[in-house]
């Protein structure tokens, strides 16, 4: 049962029950593409989701390789949990380890847990971009998060890259000082940003607002889902491209 | 179902906006404040055998029942409701619902690296099996000290996996039959340890050795190199499981030879581990049947202890959907499967799926002869999820004694018909409700009977009672959720200055009867509470950790107004002039930038089938800006500069994206456009007018 507390609970939810009703109409002119696997070339694979052909001309794959579990009001140990069956052998992709992280609150154990494991995918001939950490970091724990990520930065050997998934209303909510330190720190951010099978109503505008954020991102998108790209990403300097998380067909 | 769960999950932090909890302005799932959830959010954890709880939920819940265990959250030093600090992007009930079982102080050191590398090493089981070896040529008499020496040396120096370091040397030459069969033994594992994972033969070549420990070792090997090469194939270059790669005569062999071991040592050293490794067989073999026979023995084998978790995800990650339905599945399974068709399911198109009909259950009455009680509720709670049906549900669940500790089983017959009696105005269903609180011990029980409780109260309007000093509503979030959302100015009032409650409360109180005196229109009542507002600030309550923290909880209502711009005096001033005319502009106006500058809500509504959904006591309809601005416009008494400002903060309620930000109807474009050139024309000589650049 959460805890549906504080005084400015209450007007968040008011007004982004407003403003999704409002910001729907923002897009619904605009002409969708339902996004097709193999139109793309960046992927996570999910646990439990089968390949599907169209990793075959992946340039990224990110493979979820395991979760980080644990710590209850931040006393108990945090733990990782393997959400792969067996060590990928990955030719002609590179590979981003991704961890999907319930706490930040990570021993040495839990990191080293996964350098290992970057480093025996590595040495099982896999040619690994780097390590992606998927954490829902609420707009007010961007500094923490950050603080975190620079020790994660300080630990991950060079020769791999740190990424991060990223939210959507980071752009809108965000202090200007937690994400420059994520700038600094982070190789690119991933933004998510789907609602079901639809993109956020009014992500361009959130994406306008991403001017704080100086760090190549990419745009997440679903498999089946629909897509607009807004006229104004082409020429933003840090956009890199899509990640499309694959389903189950 | 695996996948299933994981679909599920993605799209916890994909339709996000759908999930009423939306609660923090992050973009995560959290729970949902009642009691009977059509569908299925991943998020919510209810105490009793629900369609809504993930399947691995129930399962443990079934699994506690059929030993008519309790089960115990563990201690948490912050409150009854433990919740991790922060939730994953992904996260989800079941994460949930086993920290919370897990103590926060763990004491066992290794696990911490357990399952990290979870697609396995054939090095797992190399510290182990060293010791072993070691320990059984140490204690076999027949062998000199010499020959000991040397087997201990060679086994040292075979280190698995690392080809460059590994220094065993197998020519020793020694006397003793057993040393020999000893060296025989460690010379099928080196190779294993290095380089050929897949061949059997010279653990099968010692089949008929006269060490007992060498034979039981080497035949418990075979096993498990049949299995290795059954496997080698099995992953793709994914890491992912395809069954079509696996070799059916491989799997079989390695089925043989596992049975074969375990028949000769059903209580040897590796029986455990040969047991464990059947199941990877029958998942691998994809024998569906097979696993659901297991995993039904394994389910109903014993009590929920802290492995019951790990047994109940390998059964979510490794067993198909199929196979809890299969004949080979025990009524725990089929249950859980049967709960999960009971959601409201709906196609791609977003459309709703009918539902499961009657006669689905009814054809699996016999399978259920071993637990009749748990079918009566499967087919009340079909009843009441599917056919919305509350005389039907009575139908399935006879009115019985409520035993002094219920069983999940219990309990969910139990809630269910409480719920139903209410449904059909029968007034003694809030006694089953009441009687069921001694008997609600074992683990999420309390707090789902509880919010059961709040809600019935609620709906027949008896919120005051929740208050009283005996209430049995004690749920922190409960009791809050009533205050914010539904309580009057008498119960904010009472708790607000209550000495019987946490401070926690009374400031929650007190926050929202100050809102609400100013958003409903109290001002009378606004100016004898602000009395109540503490002379220093007030810090958050800890439980609000997961928000942004204001320094002083009550900073909004310390106001000072605005010297420059469009002036305001503080706001007990304001509250001052609207006491003595409701309908001063610059009063109106003033308390619309309170509104807006200090973050009060002005409408606070909870989601309508939610615990709060009946909205509050206060009288009188909320005060909205958007409103203000109306009415000033129009308003003849009204200033050039009143009626530009309220133009000018009324276009601004839909920056930056188009919706509108002050409460009140949503306005169409054309609307905003006529307020901008309105401003921009009539009162284009004003401060309000330059400022604007552009409508939204």
């Amino acid at each position: 049962m959460v805890t549906r507390s504080g005084p400015r609970h209450l007007s968040i939810i008011g007004k982004l029950v407003a403003c999704l009703v409002a910001l729907f109409c923002t897009v619904a002119g605009a002409k969708a593409e339902i996004v097709r696997a193999e139109n793309y070339h960046a992927f996570w694979l999910w646990a439990g989701v089968q390949p599907q052909p169209a990793l075959q001309q992946a340039q990224e794959i990110y493979l979820l390789a395991g979760e980080v579990k644990g710590a209850v009001g931040g006393n108990s140990r945090p733990k990782v949990i393997s959400q792969r069956s067996a060590a990928p052998h990955i030719i002609g992709s590179k590979v981003w380890v991704v961890y999907r992280a319930q706490t930040i609150e990570w021993n040495d154990a839990v990191l080293n847990d996964i350098l290992a494991h970057l480093e025996a995918w590595r040495s099982s001939g896999n040619n690994i971009a780097g390590l992606q950490i998927d954490f829902d970091a609420g707009t007010k724990h961007l500094e923490n998060y950050a603080q975190f990520l620079k020790k994660v930065r300080a630990r991950l050997p060079t020769n791999y890259q740190l990424g991060v998934t990223g939210l959507l209303d980071w752009s809108a909510h965000a202090s200007p000082a937690g994400l420059q330190t994520l700038s600094g720190t982070v190789d690119e951010v991933v933004l998510q940003i789907y609602q079901g099978r639809h993109v956020i109503p009014g992500y361009e505008t959130y994406l306008a607002e991403l001017s704080g954020l100086k760090v190549n991102f990419k745009i997440g998108l679903l498999q089946g889902g629909d897509w607009v790209a807004p006229p104004s990403l082409a020429n933003n300097p840090f956009f890199t491209g899509y990640v499309v998380f694959l389903l189950n067909q | 179902m695996r996948n299933m769960i994981r679909a599920a999950a993605f799209f916890c932090f994909v339709s996000m906006f759908n999930l009423p909890a939306f609660a923090s302005g992050d973009f995560s799932c959290s729970a949902s404040m009642k009691v009977f959830i059509s569908g299925f959010s991943g998020c919510d954890i209810l105490g009793f055998l629900a369609p809504s709880n993930d399947t691995r939920i129930n399962l443990i819940y079934l699994m506690a029942n059929a030993h008519k265990q309790k089960l115990s959250t563990a201690p948490r030093g912050a409150g009854p409701d433990p919740k991790p600090s922060d939730a994953s992007l992904f996260d989800d009930g079941w994460s949930n619902f086993v920290d919370s079982f897990t103590p926060q102080q763990a004491t066992s050191s290794d696990d911490a690296t357990q399952g990290a590398t979870g697609e396995g090493s054939i090095c797992v089981s190399d510290v182990k099996g060293k010791e072993q070896f070691l320990a059984a040529v140490a204690a076999d008499n027949s062998i000199s000290e010499e020959a000991k020496a040397k087997l201990k040396a060679v086994r040292e120096a075979i280190e698995c996996d690392s080809p460059a370091t590994n220094t065993a040397r197998l020519d020793q030459q020694v006397e003793e039959p057993a040393a020999k069969e000893f060296l025989a033994y460690l010379a099928a594992i080196n190779p294993f340890y290095l380089t050929d994972h897949f061949d059997a033969s010279a653990f099968a070549a010692l089949a008929n050795a006269n060490q007992p420990w060498v034979k039981e070792a080497a035949h418990y090997m075979q096993a498990r190199v049949l299995l290795l090469a059954a496997q080698s194939n099995a992953f793709d270059e994914y890491g992912t499981l395809q069954k079509d790669k696996v070799s059916q005569v491989a799997i079989n062999n390695a089925l043989d030879a596992l049975n074969a071991y375990l028949k000769d040592y059903p209580t040897g050293a590796y029986a455990a581990s040969a047991t464990g490794l059947l199941r990877r067989v029958y998942w691998l073999g994809g024998d569906t049947a097979k696993q659901a026979e297991i995993y039904a023995k394994l389910a109903a084998g014993g009590e929920v202890d802290e492995t019951s978790f790990a047994l109940v995800n390998e059964m979510d990650f490794k067993l198909p959907v199929e196979a809890y339905t299969n004949s080979n599945s025990s009524p725990m399974l089929l249950a859980v499967q049967d709960l999960r068709l009971l959601r409201e399911q709906k196609d791609n198109d977003g459309k709703p799926v009918a539902g499961v009909k009657s006669d689905v259950l009814e054809a699996q009455r016999s399978r259920f002869v071993s637990d009749p009680e748990l079918f009566e509720y499967l087919l009340a709670a079909r009843a009441w999820y599917v056919d919305k049906d509350a005389k039907a549900v009575l139908a399935h669940l006879p009115e019985k004694p409520i035993p002094a500790e219920m069983s999940y089983v219990e309990f969910s017959r139990q809630l269910l018909r409480a719920a139903a009696l209410d449904a059909t105005n029968d007034a003694s269903a809030r006694n089953v409700y009441v009687n069921m609180f001694p008997a609600a011990q074992s683990a999420y029980q309390r707090i789902t009977l509880e919010l059961a409780l709040a809600m019935f109260d609620e709906r027949h309007k008896n919120v005051g009672g929740d208050f009283a000093k005996d209430s049995l509503i004690q749920d922190t979030a409960i009791r809050k959720q009533l205050l914010d959302y539904v309580a009057g100015p008498i119960i904010l009032r009472q708790q607000a200055t209550s000495v019987d409650v946490p401070q926690d409360e009374r400031d929650t109180a007190l926050f929202r009867l100050l809102s609400r005196d100013l958003v409903q229109g109290h001002f009378k009542g606004f100016l004898d509470d602000i009395k109540l507002l503490p002379a220093k600030p007030v810090a958050a309550a800890t439980a609000d950790t997961s928000q942004s923290q204001p320094i002083d909880l009550f900073s909004a209502f310390r106001w000072a107004g605005r010297k420059e711009g469009y002036i305001c005096p503080d706001i007990v001033a304001v509250a001052n002039i609207l006491n003595g005319n409701a309908h001063d502009i610059r009063g109106r106006m003033c308390l619309a930038d309170f509104y807006r500058l200090m973050g009060v809500d002005n409408i606070v509504v909870g989601d309508k089938d939610e615990l709060g959904g009946t909205g509050t006591l206060f009288s009188g309809p909320p005060l909205a800006q958007q409103d203000i601005f109306i009415d000033v416009m129009k308003d003849k008494s009204a200033t050039r500069d009143d009626r530009a400002y309220a133009l000018f903060r009324a276009v601004h309620c839909y920056e930056p994206v188009g919706h509108n930000t002050c409460d009140g109807t949503d306005m169409p474009k054309p609307m905003r456009k006529a307020w901008h050139d309105e401003l921009k024309g009539s009162y284009g000589d004003t401060v309000w007018a330059k400022a604007l650049k552009y409508y939204w």
